[in-house]
């Protein structure tokens, strides 16, 4: 019997992404990164938020700003 | 007075009754010098929560059902008192209206940009843009665009999109990603009304990338286009 080439499992990083709820990500991105703020105190704890991809979205988007600013 | 959780900054009052805030608190609408904000008295703004993000975002379209001009605020945006808020708000002076004229009779669509190959020659990221800690609203702004352009010329996985998109687009923010698979998100501001047409186009050009995946939401509140205050 031959042996079926292995499905090509997708990354973890790419199924989080592509099985997230879009619309909760873009929910994320919009109200907490972007908008007008006029107070620096904003609360960004994310307890009680019990979706995985929510919280890597939300690190993701930071952790990235913040890698180029620690470059400068 | 209790402390003001801002929702949003409109251009002219709304043409139907402000109603609740997202944890039913009454909402107000505070006029400083010809910009008016739309706040709840809340103490403190919620804990975050799933519901709660969409909560906020119903009462902003709400508010953006309303009036022509709506500049989104941040979740979290809080101020001790009007006197506070319009303070906050008059001192981004002419920042500030300029973004409401940007905005007004627009909606954001957002196109979130996917790598599907191995390959780690993904685009490189702008130059950080350059402005002076004294500089004014303006300065940053003007800075914010040209990064942002540079940027939007960077995002080649998007060129055979752009034939596509740009009758649709009046404004463009892009913002880089160094966490593959997504590489890129790109805001778009276009006319009210036709976010359906654009993300119909999109997706269906979209269908013929290979090497990307290209995701379309919206239409959503000009988030992307409200200017940092301060």
């Amino acid at each position: 019997m031959s042996a079926r080439p292995a499905k090509r499992e997708p990354s973890k990083a790419a199924a989080i992404f592509e099985d997230a709820d879009a619309t909760l990500l873009d929910l994320v991105d919009n109200i907490l990164t972007k908008g007008v703020v006029i107070d620096a105190e904003i609360v960004l704890g994310l307890a009680g938020v019990d979706l995985v991809y929510v919280r890597l979205s939300a690190l993701v988007s930071a952790a990235d700003k913040m890698r180029r600013v620690l470059s400068q | 007075m209790s402390p003001l959780y801002l929702y949003a900054v409109l251009g002219a009052p709304p043409t139907a009754a402000l109603g609740a805030g997202m944890l039913d608190e009454p909402l107000r609408l505070i006029d400083c010098a010809g910009v008016f904000a739309a706040a709840g008295e809340l103490r403190a703004p919620p804990a975050l929560a799933p519901d709660v993000l969409r909560g906020h975002d119903a009462v902003v379209r709400r508010l953006a059902a309303a009036t022509e001009a709506v500049l989104p605020a941040r979740f979290g945006a809080m101020a001790a008192d009007d006197a506070e808020l319009c303070e906050q708000l008059t001192r981004a002076g002419d920042g500030l209206r300029e973004a409401l004229v940007r905005v007004a009779g627009r909606e954001q669509m957002i196109l979130r940009v996917y790598s599907t190959t191995e390959s780690l020659a993904t685009v490189d990221a702008p130059e950080p843009a350059v402005v002076s800690p004294d500089s004014g609203p303006g300065a940053r702004y003007l800075a914010e665009r040209a990064l942002a352009q540079r940027a939007a010329a960077d995002v080649r996985e998007l060129t055979p999109l752009r034939p596509v998109f740009d009758r649709f687009v009046v404004a463009e923010r892009v913002e880089r990603h160094d966490t593959r698979p997504l590489v890129a998100s790109v805001y778009h501001l276009v006319a009210r009304g036709t976010g359906g047409a654009y993300s119909a186009a999109v997706d269906e050009a979209a269908r013929e990338l290979s090497g990307v995946r290209v995701t379309v939401s919206g239409p959503w509140a000009a988030y992307a286009f409200a200017p940092a205050l301060g």
